[in-house]
């Protein structure tokens, strides 16, 4: 999983701007910060900030926040840290947590992960969010509208043993969509790839392969997820009988599948049957 | 909104037909709307109504539900009497309720399961549809597809199987029934090998891994031995080692030749001492005063000098006879200043002085004694970039004949990257002078570099008595010179040399070396002439890398004797036609040399501070749990001691700034670095509206600008403020009165002075504010 969001809040409105609205930015280090550590350790990461040379001073403020996913991955939600039980948010500690940061210049955030000496074994998640801060010396040029940026990043936090387990638990087929559902059964957030082949029953050869994108199955709130990807065009793919084999990849040294029979109808809204 | 509930029901009793289909389950799916809710706030009731249920799976179901037991996505069970508060059953209404505990407790989760007895229920949404699913269909189920209206349910059942959950290995056919099948499959090497990479750019940490970066655990020594045969019945075997050996710098070279012509052994052994301070030489040495010599040294570094004792045996090719003990030294006198000089027993010596003054470079020499021709000379060297400038003197007296020579060379910058060089060289004695002048005009063009040289000879010749005997002669040479990267090399020489009114004679030599493949190489020699006795020779040597570090280098040609490389016969070498010569390589793991820092980290109270990175040099190691660091194997030299600020943990800063470590060898170095925690500050600004004088819950201000020191923040929305990762000391903390909103003043004192001990936390420092109360003027009527 890599970048969480950005997102551009709008901080303030009115009738009349005094200056044209526009979007801070800046260069960030955006992938997850993946953290393998031992309980009784403490372990320390840097995200970087890059304000970009023709921006003016602008102030951040840092802070840990649990997230978590919708089951069909197109919502997150972010609460305080703490909120899950398999959060990491008590563990990190940030340095600094706010300073104003000059154009062209960075902002170095430490991040301390103090592991508990009782933490159990398995994977643990939170939330890095950055969020850029009015100035609160500058005084306020009348009434204008502000956008105020906030980045989040992921933070993952595994101890050893780590058990990598996962489940196909459903595929449709709908007119235009195939959707695997997918359950994560290991102990801690798993990266998920994985592909759908479908051939025509009594025969080996592929007649379309649908490949599914990286996907990150979290443990809770929800432990199941939906994935959705396009299938191939009706020409490609016509209606029929096929056998649907979902095949995924957890990381082992092996693929897991299932696989049955099932008919598919291209019509819009039409749902495969076995 | 439709919510979302998971429970597992066990321990209802099922008459009859239960036993009759002990793996049916039910499942009951949400709609696809469902999956974009957030599943911690999914959470609330859901109605099922089993009875209803019923005649679509072809149960006679009649429940009685005894006891219900509820286990959580987290695999905790909860059980209860059906009616209480977590499960409450009517008579022929199953209604599970969901009653939200605390957040710490446990969550709803989105996937619901559930079982009666053998049968087993999935809820996983409170409006879903309805799947009946198990290894057989039943005959009242299989291939309907109807809504089965129960209460808030909306349903439709159709038969379907799960996955077991014991896969089979790879499988490429599906259930009989139609229904998933598991299985599995083994990855290829270069699918493991793509994984493998996805993972690492997939979970690229943001910056560095915490690793620690060590001095290397063994050092190493390249050893070489080579074995080989020359046409005529040469062998040859070569002995070589280069590398470190706890320290010990080692280069070993050695050759030896056997045939009929006899047996010839060279070498040469050098080892130099941890630190460079001792140094020990073997075999083949240069003689400052004899020039090639053989035999033993040692030598010690010591502040601006070197001394060196050296004893001189005698050989083939050496100068002196007898064995000779030689004493030199090397002395750096300061401002580019040195002076070297070499006294040996057999009484010859030998003096040389430079000076080195940013482009200039001079030196002066001297040699004599030993019934050698006594020598003397100076010489000057001007670089100054595109001009160059140079020039010599020097005079020799030996064997009863005295010569002095002198030479001068001036290069410039000509046209574009053209350089002409004008020199002029002069030799004279009592019995003949030699003069030449010339020029030499050079020009690099991309990959090939040409060189034309000119020179204009007088040779002549005074015997006594005897009436001057005079040459003249004029001597072209052209050089062309090709270099493709290290791939591709190309030299090729052509000189004409002619007198006046004469015959020219010639002479052209080739040298070429090829790349042609990683493993393979291919050098040429050859050369014509119309000069000199033998006009001809060539000389093809090609070099093959084999695998287990075996090498094979085969020479075709002209080929001289023993070691490979040699290019010039030695005295009575006659030169055979194929050489052949199989070289192994190996590269052995020798003791680790180097020495030990060590030290802790601490805080202020002498507490130990772990898992804080320090680095000496280009080294990296974290502390462990008592604070402790340790370097072993430590290379001697100088590096800087610091902690890493960058992977220092969040709550420390560093108190020690970076120290110079000196590593000598066998000797170890301990020192203390220092940190200081790191505390906060915080609390609310609040109005007192009820006069408690306490910050209420909806007492706070938000938006208020709080100063500590220089540092600035606002308020949240509930009055809060916060100023994190502060050092020990005093500070000021004051609410800005002038940007409160105008209805609001600061209740006296504004301004706190705070003493923060290091690693603490003052969070209840509370700021209180008052309604501003604007005076009413009353007007006359």
């Amino acid at each position: 999983m890599t970048n969480l969001s950005l997102t551009w809040s709008l901080a303030a409105c009115a009738a009349l701007a005094a200056v044209p609205a526009s979007a801070l930015r800046f260069a960030a280090t955006l992938d997850s910060i993946k953290v393998q550590a031992e309980p009784g350790r403490t372990v320390t990461r840097t995200f970087q900030l890059r304000l970009a040379e023709d921006e003016q001073r602008t102030r951040f403020h840092s802070h840990v926040e649990d997230f978590w996913h919708s089951e069909d991955g197109t919502q997150s939600f972010y609460r305080p840290a703490g909120t899950l039980e398999r959060s990491c948010g008590s563990w990190v500690t940030l340095n600094p947590v706010e300073q104003a940061v000059d154009p062209g210049k960075s902002l170095d955030v430490r991040l301390s992960v103090a592991v508990p000496a009782a933490a159990a074994p398995g994977g643990y998640w939170c939330a890095l969010t950055v969020d850029q801060l009015v100035d609160p010396l500058a005084a306020p040029a009348g009434v204008a509208v502000q956008f105020l940026a906030s980045i989040s990043v992921g933070i993952f936090v595994y101890l050893p043993p780590i058990e990598r387990a996962a489940r196909v638990l459903d595929v449709e087929l709908t007119g235009a969509e195939a959707r695997v559902r997918l359950q994560n059964e290991g102990n801690a957030p798993l990266a998920v790839e994985g592909r759908l082949e479908l051939l025509r029953p009594g025969s080996s050869e592929i007649v379309a392969t649908v490949t599914f994108p990286r996907t990150t199955l979290l443990l809770e709130p929800a432990n199941r997820r939906w994935i959705t990807v396009p299938l191939p065009p009706a020409a490609e793919l016509p209606a029929g009988r096929y056998l649907v084999r979902a095949i995924i990849d957890i990381g082992l040294d092996h693929y897991v599948g299932v696989q049955r029979e099932m008919e598919i109808r291209r019509e819009p809204g039409a749902t495969a049957s076995p | 909104m439709v919510r979302a509930l998971a429970v597992l029901l066990t321990a209802f009793a099922i008459p009859n037909r239960a036993a009759a289909f002990p793996s049916w389950s039910v499942i009951v799916h949400g709609r696809d709307r469902t999956a974009a809710a957030d599943p911690l706030e999914a959470a609330g009731e859901v109605l099922v109504d089993l009875a209803a249920l019923a005649p679509a799976l072809g149960l006679d179901v009649t429940l009685a539900p005894a006891t219900v037991a509820v286990v959580d996505h987290r695999g905790t069970r909860w059980t209860g009497r059906p009616g209480a508060s977590l499960l409450r059953a009517g008579e022929d209404t199953l209604e599970l309720g969901w009653v939200r505990q605390t957040r710490t407790t446990w969550h709803v989760p989105a996937a619901a399961a559930a079982s009666l007895a053998g049968l087993d229920l999935t809820l996983d949404r409170a409006a879903a549809v309805v799947e009946l699913v198990g290894p057989r269909p039943s005959p009242a189920a299989a291939g309907v597809s109807a809504a089965a209206a129960a209460g808030s349910v909306e349903s439709v059942v159709r038969a379907s199987a799960r996955p077991s959950s014991a896969p089979p290995a790879a499988a490429s056919h599906p259930g009989p029934d139609g229904s998933w099948q598991s299985f599995t499959l083994p990855k290829s090497e270069a699918e493991m090998t793509e994984s493998a990479r996805l993972e690492a750019a997939q979970d690229r940490p943001a910056t560095r891994r915490e690793v620690a970066v060590l001095p290397a655990a063994h050092q190493s020594l390249r050893a070489t031995v080579g074995l080989g045969f020359r046409e005529g019945g040469e062998w040859g075997a070569e002995l070589g080692a280069f590398g470190l050996w706890s320290d010990w710098n080692v280069e070993l070279a050695a050759a030896a030749a056997f045939g009929p012509a006899g047996s010839d052994v060279q070498g040469h052994l050098f080892l130099e001492a941890p630190g460079r301070l001792w140094s020990f030489e073997a075999g083949s040495l240069y003689s400052q005063a004899w020039g090639y010599a053989e035999g033993l040294r040692v030598a010690r570094e010591s502040g601006r000098h070197r001394p060196t004792l050296s004893l001189y045996l005698p050989g083939t090719l050496t100068r002196y006879r007898d064995p000779v003990v030689a004493y030199r030294d090397d002395v750096l006198l300061g401002r580019g200043l040195s002076v070297s000089g070499e006294a040996t027993s057999a009484g010859r010596w030998s003096l040389t002085s430079r000076l080195r003054r940013g482009a200039f470079l001079g030196s002066v020499y001297a040699q004599a004694g030993g019934d050698m021709t006594a020598s003397g000379g100076a010489s000057i060297f001007l670089d100054l970039g595109a001009v160059g400038l140079s020039g010599s003197y020097q005079s020799s007296d030996g064997e009863g004949r005295r010569v002095d020579s002198h030479n001068f060379r001036l290069s410039l910058p000509t046209v574009g990257r053209l350089t002409t060089a004008l020199e002029t060289w002069d030799a004279r004695s009592d019995l003949s002078r030699s003069q030449a002048h010339g020029a030499t005009f050079s020009m690099p063009m991309g990959d090939v570099r040409v060189r034309l040289r000119y020179l204009f000879r007088t040779n002549e010749l005074r015997p006594p008595d005897r009436e001057v005997l005079s040459q003249e002669h004029h001597e072209l040479v052209a050089l062309v010179g090709y270099a493709r990267s290290s791939r591709v090399r190309l030299d090729l020489q052509l000189a004409s040399r002619w007198q006046p009114g004469g015959e020219a004679a010639h002479r052209a030599d080739l040298q070429a070396s090829f790349d042609l493949t990683d493993a393979t190489h291919l050098q040429l020699f050859g050369g014509f002439s119309s000069l000199d006795a033998a006009p001809e020779r060539y000389l093809v040597r090609l070099t093959q890398d084999l695998p287990r570090g075996l090498r094979l280098i085969a020479e075709v040609g002209d080929v001289i004797g023993f070691p490979v490389g040699r290019d010039l016969l030695e005295p009575g070498q006659e030169p055979g036609s194929v050489k052949l010569l199989i070289q192994r390589t190996w590269d052995v793991d020798t003791p680790a040399g180097g020495s030990t820092v060590a030290g802790r980290v601490l805080g202020p109270d002498g507490a130990a501070a772990a898992d804080v990175p320090v680095r000496l040099g280009p080294y990296r190691v974290f502390t462990d749990a008592g604070g402790r660091f340790l370097f072993r194997r430590v290379p001697a030299g100088g590096y800087e001691l610091s902690l890493e600020e960058a992977g220092l943990p969040a709550h420390l800063q560093a108190v020690s700034g970076p120290m110079e470590v000196q590593v000598t060898h066998g000797r170890r170095e301990d020192h203390a670095l220092y940190v200081a925690p790191l505390g906060r500050v915080g609390g609310r600004v609040f109005v007192d509206r009820d006069g408690d004088r306490e910050a209420g819950d909806e007492e706070g201000v938000g938006g208020v600008v709080v100063l500590l020191g220089e540092e600035a923040t606002t308020t949240t929305r509930d009055g809060s403020f916060a100023f994190h990762n502060l050092a020990a000391g005093r500070y000021t903390l004051e609410v800005v009165a002038a940007m409160l909103p105008g209805d609001l003043q600061v209740t006296p004192p504004s301004r706190f002075e705070i003493g923060l001990p290091a690693g603490e936390s003052l969070d209840q420092l509370d700021v209180r504010l008052q309604a501003r109360l604007r005076p009413v003027v009353y007007q006359e009527m």
